[in-house]
């Protein structure tokens, strides 16, 4: 569906002020489209610019880059900046906040127990020998192991759409394993070890289902799946 | 009015290829472990010939057998599933560009399993 200047979209947007409403509900917006190629986020701030300055939501680089606007648009998740109105072939936009997390307010989350799962599996490099002169080189074929791990924005759309993250409250969750595998394979990387430990566990790589919403959701084309498939076999290689 | 702060407001995604696969593969799974209650049930009936003959008698009616074909609708699945889920964990199976199309190769696959095994079972209902 093209959309041209001047053509309206709605947004049924989810509202909630806990401090002021008994449940949730939708409102509706009409959103114009002023140029061609708009994204989500630039009704959404449209909305919230020029009809109601009462909506609730976070944002702030605007290119797919920062992670801050995960949304459920449509049924999916996805960061509201990548995602062009267009694209949903539709009328009308409804915009949820994204699923199984907690609510703070409106389309805003309360994403503490993603990053604490997120430091859980220790994100960054561990070094147990001594760093040499210079810094740790990586040849181009190992830094090549880490496409498609290392470009994870943190935006919690894939943990959202996982039913396994809603349903077990101690599973790290699509997210925290990517990033696991992401100094797992990490050449220069030396508490892998440790790691793997870490999510070798009935709350870790082991409660995975594959129903591969992850990859279904995630607006940067990774694949968790995949990871954790990489994180078991890995587990599994150095047991046996 | 504080009923809902910090609940998790909704849990619901799009139904995808992988989602129902799932979907599918729990529901067998709770089938099968009915069944096999109902299974061990009935063998600890068979306590005597007569029991035997009886219980056998009434496992004879087409009824059954049909229920049979359903027993292997329901294995079939769980097992080419689960296949199909030990492939995504260690072969692959689930790159991005043919994740939801890996899942319609297994149904398909499923299918002729299926069929080819119930034909059989159907001609001697």
């Amino acid at each position: 569906m093209a959309l041209n200047v001047g053509d309206k979209v709605i947004f049924k947007v989810f509202r909630y002020d806990p401090d002021k409403d008994k449940a949730p509900y939708y409102k509706d917006y009409e959103v114009t489209i002023t140029r061609k190629g708009m994204m989500v986020l630039d009704g959404l701030n449209q909305i919230k610019w020029e009809q109601d300055p009462s909506l609730s939501y976070r944002r702030s680089c605007r290119e797919g880059v920062c992670g801050s606007d995960g949304l459920n648009i449509n049924g999916m998740n996805t960061v509201s900046c990548m995602s062009h109105i267009e694209d949903y072939n539709s009328d009308v936009l409804v915009i949820k906040p994204l699923p199984g997390f907690p609510i703070v307010k409106d389309l805003v989350c309360d994403f503490d127990d993603f990053f604490n799962k997120y430091y859980a599996v220790k994100p960054y490099l561990i070094e147990k020998t001594p760093p040499p002169a210079r810094e740790r080189l990586q040849s181009v074929e190992d830094r090549a192991k880490l496409d498609g791990l290392y470009e994870c924005i943190l935006c919690g759309c894939c943990s959202s759409a996982c039913p396994s993250y809603w349903a077990d409250p101690d599973y790290l969750g699509p997210s925290a394993l990517i990033n696991a595998a992401r100094f797992v394979f990490d050449t220069r990387d030396e508490g892998s070890d440790e790691r793997l430990d870490l999510v070798n566990n009935i709350h870790a790589v082991w409660r995975c289902h594959t129903i591969l919403n992850c990859i279904h959701a995630c607006p940067k084309e990774l694949n968790p799946t995949k990871a954790i498939g990489m994180l078991q076999k890995e587990i599994l290689k150095r047991k046996f | 009015m504080d009923w809902y702060r910090g609940r998790p407001h909704h849990i619901q995604y799009k139904w995808h290829e992988g989602f129902v696969a799932w979907l599918l593969h729990r529901i067998t799974g709770l089938l099968l472990i009915l069944y096999l209650f109902l299974h061990e049930w009935v063998i600890a009936t068979l306590q005597n010939p007569t029991s035997f003959t009886k219980a056998m008698a009434t496992l004879e009616n087409p009824l059954f057998k049909l229920l049979e074909i359903g027993l292997w609708l329901v294995a079939s699945y769980h097992a080419i599933n689960g296949l199909r889920v030990v492939l995504v964990n260690f072969a692959g199976a689930a790159e991005r560009d043919n994740y939801q199309g890996n899942v319609w190769i297994f149904w398909v696959i499923f299918a002729i399993v299926f069929v080819a095994g119930a034909i059989p079972m159907l001609l001697h209902l």
